[in-house]
């Protein structure tokens, strides 16, 4: 069975500190990744998340964000993608992940906005599910 | 020195110390030196069947040639100052051979017009010179002498044929200093428009990079305020917390503030904003083209 939210973001201290964040308030186990390599490589628990929060920029000479959305839509992902991002909406990474339609959290957001965001996403009230 | 003149000088006459490129300032001198040295052959064909001595025209076409091929082998490569003082000596050739010219033609059985060459000469140093200074020189050695040698014609001379000099030669003069005036003109704006670019873009790639290194900030702060809240849940003081998550609140604000005028830049490629900056910082003081 398969974790029921999985982040990946090439920060160490986010992905910890947002795993235990959302373990705190959601009660939800969270699988942290870096790359889309460490997705790949985990890809059963990735695919079966209810969600995956996915960072846009995931390092230089790194597939990004976008890179990660479009494996997971390849490999026939169902369930919700959220981008969060710490760069700016005009910049062209975050241009990209507005096109897929998927919805984009902007950094630093307050932690209540993040959890209210994800409680929704996974509980009810959705935004786009992957693959519409 | 130019930065000295330009201090007092006002912003439109700042025409006045503009500097040519090097290879524009060798390519004029070496036309005028070419058109010397043609043109003096050219001279003693039309005075080949006059008195008139023909070593004047040799001497200064000698000399034209030997700066068009001092120029041509590259042999002054890196000496601007040296190139613009032979456009100067190169007009003074010139000068001196029209001046001992016409010095046979109150003598000589010839009916060609006097001091045409000379008006020739302004106009074209106007045309060439490869700097404003030195091209007034060049002017001023041209009508110059002619003007002075005039003056000493006998009356007898200067009637006959001769009834709109010295103001005809003024008036040449005149032409060939508006054409140097609007040539350094027009180069100084194009020397400004260029300033003007180069500093907007380097302000939008400035502008680039403190965008870029906001961006690069967002991550860590929003550890931070996670990390705040999760203090909180777990009870530490709540004193300490509270000043956590008003500077988290701070920086998200000035972060939000910083988005607002993101929208005036355009994207290009990302760049690493660090590496932007640092090379800003070295980046040497304004300069013309050279």
């Amino acid at each position: 069975m398969g974790a029921s939210l999985t982040v990946v973001d090439d920060n160490e201290s986010f992905r910890f500190l947002l795993g235990l964040l959302l373990k705190e308030e959601l009660g939800v186990e969270c699988l942290t990744l870096a790359s889309l390599a460490d997705a790949t490589a985990q890809s059963p628990a990735v695919l079966g998340s209810d969600v995956v929060i996915l960072d846009v920029n995931l390092g230089p000479n790194q597939p990004d964000g976008i890179a990660v959305y479009d494996w997971m839509r390849v490999n026939g992902y169902g369930g919700i993608v959220l981008f969060m991002t710490g760069h700016a909406v005009g910049s062209p990474y975050v241009q990209r992940a507005v096109q897929t339609g998927v919805r984009v959290v902007e950094k630093p957001a307050s932690t209540d906005e993040i959890v209210r965001v994800v409680r929704e996403l996974m509980f009810g009230g959705r935004a786009v599910e992957c693959g519409s | 020195m130019r930065e000295l003149t330009d201090r007092w000088l006002p912003a439109r006459l700042r025409f006045v110390t503009v500097a040519l490129p090097e290879r524009e300032v060798r390519f004029a001198t070496a036309t005028a030196a070419a058109f010397n040295s043609l043109g003096m052959l050219l001279e003693l064909m039309i005075l080949r069947n006059s008195s008139i001595p023909w070593w004047p025209e040799a001497i200064s076409s000698g000399v034209g040639a030997l700066i068009f091929l001092a120029i041509l082998t590259g042999r002054l490569q890196g000496r601007v100052n040296a190139v613009k003082a032979l456009f100067v000596l190169n007009a003074i050739a010139v000068s001196f051979a029209l001046f001992e010219i016409y010095s046979f033609y109150p003598f000589a059985d010839h009916d060609g017009l006097l001091f045409q060459a000379t008006k020739l000469g302004a106009v074209v140093a106007g045309l060439l010179a490869p700097g404003f200074l030195v091209g007034l020189m060049a002017i001023g050695v041209h009508i110059g002498s002619s003007v002075i040698q005039f003056s000493f014609f006998l009356p007898d001379f200067r009637a006959s044929g001769l009834g709109d000099e010295p103001w005809a030669m003024f008036a040449f003069g005149l032409a060939g200093v508006f054409v140097l005036v609007h040539r350094m003109r027009v180069r100084q704006l194009q020397v400004e428009a260029q300033f003007a670019l180069t500093e907007a873009e380097s302000i939008r790639r400035l502008a680039h990079a403190f965008l870029d290194l906001r961006d690069q900030m967002n991550t860590p702060v929003q550890s931070v305020e996670i990390a705040a809240a999760l203090l909180k849940k777990s009870g530490t003081d709540m004193e300490v917390v509270k000043h956590l998550q008003q500077s988290c609140a701070r920086l998200r604000e000035i972060a939000e503030s910083l988005r607002r005028h993101e929208d005036r830049l355009e994207w290009s490629a990302s760049q690493d904003g660090v590496a932007v900056i640092v090379s800003e910082s070295h980046a040497g003081p304004k300069g013309e083209t050279t």
